[in-house]
């Protein structure tokens, strides 16, 4: 029995079982957290196309010749079409089974919210597995937990959205890939394939990951290029062969939308997303509505929104690795290369991870509207730089306190990597549920944040904060509310799982509402000053605010 | 604070609250008397001999930086600041003032017809973000369009107060007099367009003159330079979107009337 819980070098079953705990303890935390965070705007989206997706799948059992008629296909899949179908699919399956069917939940948001969670655990799992199996174990660990302990992390994994999913697909799908590269075989390169489907099937950030695998293929097959050239052999990794046909296939078959009129279907896809709307974002004090988007954005929201400990250690990691980069191409260039110690660069891999999930915020024509969320896949890379900057950190301790004892050697790493976790840990639970407006304390925290111009919110999720502070109790029974920045489908389920009391009905013009709520943004302010014209007031009655910084207003018609 | 400011603020002063993200907090405690419309929607600081500025720590107004410190005082984490402009200039009539059926009339013009506009009195109208200024409960009816005082959204997204007199188009000329305002030596105005009509360059090219009322409308001559002053036609810029094309304009001070036309 013993044997069972004793780790063997070699990393294998016991971690996957690890790292699955990890995952499950991560929903769970997730779920029992999810109360606090209001309903997004594009939740609202989803949970409509989640309920609409489900008629389809019932077909599917009942009916399936009229499940596949294009007629049922274009009425049931039409609906928020500008998205691949993978996540709002697992969405509506997860509320047909855990809401519907087996009433595991009795809040319909809970069955919508679980796959998003569940694959932020996921997310968490494959990133102590890359730990673990590139560095070390505590490598691993420590990974998996500075990514999740990132304060905007945290809030997009409770959101029935794309964005966690995919930083969990996306980091999937390059584990995958080199351990296709590691292990050979036909078996790997296949799932590598199908992985690959699934992530282009999250949301669209997978089409840049031919950026991270082929020229890390082009890396790992270097040694043999000259001598291949001379052969005329052209050797391609098998899992990126796989990729390329085994992923548009699975891409194509999961998603109902794209089986008839597919390449028209496919064009306006990409239509979509390379000429999408530019949303309202301030940065700096400025409202960005348009191109150019300001190129200091991603590099300075970085820095402002996650951990500042994960940041600089992920330079440590990152700085030896560049360091070792250098040797290497000091001894390409004087052809004195060895045989690496990792034949299939992962490092190199890591790198490239996180230059192509972030390099569209490069280029001045990419919006800025989705704050830190659209490079989040980074994340969960920087991490694993971050753990390596640690054990190197600790390393190096070690090395100084050669007069203590092994034993106060270990407690005093363990006190390091706690000091290490806890700080994250303080800030992401302390910007609970306000996560988009929470900034570092280098910058001066939320209030840094605000006194910078930095936004603090979008999606108008706050209006559960409202009613939970002020509305409830002090809203007269039937009275009206302007909603605001919230979503109608969002508003209604609130309503409906009581987050929101259910006399209250919501309007679309503040002029309409006995009250009426501002979901502080810059942009919003032109909402606000119809309020004080509406109202013939300038006092809101009630403000909810995080950490004294304002974050929804409530007037009163007077 | 609340009235401890209450008994030191006089009507001409101005009350700022810093920095600007504290406002709505600074609104919710001091209240419409002490954050009066003019103060909280002012087209710019220049008419307020003293400024109040109610700051959380070292946070300061930018406008007010010229300003003269005369007081300070602490409560708490709070600091509040006496400020003296050094360079006002007392207003002796606001024209948004007079924007009501007594003391202004509206009409549209088309050579030498005239068509009164209605003032109504009915419900403010509002909508959701890129709906435009409310439309006030009081307000003149000019066929499909309104002018009446409301606040709007410059490029900065920050408040003005104004009076909402938006160009009719084609050959038509919207016109409001004012029957009593009282003159000093100059006419000082602002004006701007509602923040997406600029930023997304939906607005027509249009112009604003000031003309003395002495004339007849109709002649040729109120629209010289001699009868009245033209102001420059305004457009968006074509290129900068993030520049406030706001103007502030200063004028002999017999002009009266602005027309609004395209």
């Amino acid at each position: 029995m013993k044997k069972l819980f004793q780790l063997p070098s070699d990393i294998g079953w016991r971690d996957q079982i690890l790292g699955a705990t990890m995952a499950i303890l991560v929903t769970a935390w997730l779920l029992s957290t999810a109360d606090a965070i209001g309903f997004a705007r594009d939740e609202g989206f989803y949970f409509r196309a989640a309920t609409q997706y489900a008629e389809w799948f019932n077909l599917l059992v009942s009916d399936p010749s009229r499940a596949f008629s294009r007629a049922t296909i274009d009425r049931i899949w039409g609906y928020n079409h500008e998205h691949p179908s993978l996540i709002k699919s697992l969405f509506s399956l997860s509320w047909l089974a855990f809401h519907e069917k087996w009433k595991v939940f009795s809040h319909a948001s809970d069955a919508f919210r679980l796959p998003a969670m569940a694959l932020s655990g996921v997310a968490v799992w494959v990133t102590y597995l890359f730990g673990a199996r590139v560095y070390s174990r505590t490598a691993g660990l420590i990974a998996a937990c500075l990514f999740l302990l990132t304060p905007r992390v945290f809030y997009h994994a409770h959101l029935a959205c794309f964005d966690l999913p995919i930083v969990a697909l996306w980091t999937l799908c390059i584990y995958i890939y080199w351990r296709s590269i590691e292990k050979g075989g036909l078996g790997w390169a296949l799932l590598a394939g199908v992985v690959y489907g699934l992530t282009l099937d999250t949301k669209h950030n997978a089409w840049i990951l031919p950026a991270v695998f082929l020229p890390h293929a082009v890396l790992v097959v270097h040694r043999h290029l000259r001598r291949d050239w001379k052969d005329q052999i052209l050797r391609v990794p098998t899992s990126l062969l796989a990729m390329a046909i085994v992923g548009p296939l699975v891409f194509w078959a999961l998603w109902p939308w794209m089986w008839h009129d597919t390449a028209a279907r496919l064009r306006e896809y990409f239509d979509f997303h390379f000429n999408h709307v530019y949303y309202n974002m301030e940065f700096l004090g400025t409202n960005y509505f348009d191109a150019p988007s300001p190129r200091a954005y991603m590099p300075l929201m970085i820095a402002a929104t996650v951990p500042s400990i994960t940041l600089l250690l992920c330079a440590v990691g990152a700085g030896q690795k560049v360091r070792g980069a250098l040797g290497w191409l000091r001894a390409w260039k004087q052809n004195t290369l060895t045989e690496p110690e990792r034949p299939t660069y992962p490092d190199m891999l890591f790198a490239l991870a996180i230059i192509a999930a972030i390099s569209p915020w490069f280029f001045a024509k990419t919006p800025i509207f989705g704050g830190t969320k659209h490079w989040m896949t980074a994340y969960p890379f920087m991490a694993l730089f971050a753990a390596h900057g640690l054990e190197l950190s600790l390393r190096a301790l070690s090395s100084v306190l050669t007069r203590w004892s092994t034993r106060w050697v270990a407690v005093a790493k363990t006190a390091v990597v706690a000091f290490v976790l806890a700080g994250p840990l303080a800030i992401t639970m302390h910007a609970h549920p306000f996560g988009l407006a929470s900034y570092m304390p280098w910058i001066g925290g939320t209030k840094g944040g605000a006194s910078l111009g930095l936004n603090r919110q979008f999606w108008g999720y706050t209006s559960q904060n409202a009613s939970e502070q002020f509305l409830a109790e002090h809203a007269k029974q039937g009275a009206t509310v302007f909603i605001h920045d919230t979503a109608w489908d969002s508003w209604a389920r609130m309503i409906d799982e009581g987050r929101i009391r259910s006399d209250l009905r919501g309007v679309g013009a503040p002029s309409q509402g006995d009250y009426a709520l501002v979901q502080h943004e810059l942009h919003m302010n032109e909402v606000e000053f119809q309020m004080w014209v509406a109202f013939g007031t300038r006092a809101p009655v009630y403000i909810v605010t995080h950490d004294d910084v304002p974050i929804v207003s409530i007037y009163q018609r007077p | 604070m609340r009235s401890q400011l209450e008994a030191q603020v006089q009507p001409s002063d101005l009350v700022v609250v810093s920095p600007s993200w504290l406002e709505p907090l600074g609104r919710l405690q001091l209240g419409d008397g002490l954050m009066t419309v003019q103060r909280v929607a002012r087209a710019d600081e220049s008419r307020f001999p003293v400024a109040i500025e109610v700051s959380l720590g070292s946070a300061r107004h930018p406008a007010l930086a010229s300003w003269h410190l005369e007081q300070e005082q602490s409560w708490g984490a709070l600091q509040m600041r006496r400020l003296r402009n050094p360079d006002p200039h007392p207003v002796i009539d606001d024209l948004v003032s007079h924007a009501t059926a007594h003391q202004m009339d509206v009409s549209l013009v088309r050579g030498e017809a005239v068509q009164p506009c209605e003032w109504r009195h009915g419900q403010p109208v509002t909508g959701p973000l890129g709906f435009g200024p409310a439309q006030p409960s009081d307000r003149y009816h000019c066929r499909n369009t309104w002018v009446g005082e409301t606040i709007n959204a410059d490029l900065e997204y920050k408040p003005r107060r104004c009076i909402h007199a938006p160009p009719p188009g084609g050959q038509e000329v919207l016109r409001l007099r004012w029957k009593s305002v009282r003159f000093g030596t100059h006419l000082l105005g602002h004006h701007a367009l509602y923040v997406e009509a600029e930023r997304d360059r939906k607005a027509q090219r249009y112009a604003l003159f000031f003309l003395r009322t002495t004339r007849r409308w109709a002649r040729p001559s109120t629209r010289t330079d001699k009868d009245g002053v033209r102001l420059p036609s305004i457009r968006p810029p074509v290129r900068a979107k993030r520049r406030n094309c706001k103007l502030r304009y200063r004028l002999p001070a017999q002009t009266v009337e602005p027309i609004v036309s395209r």
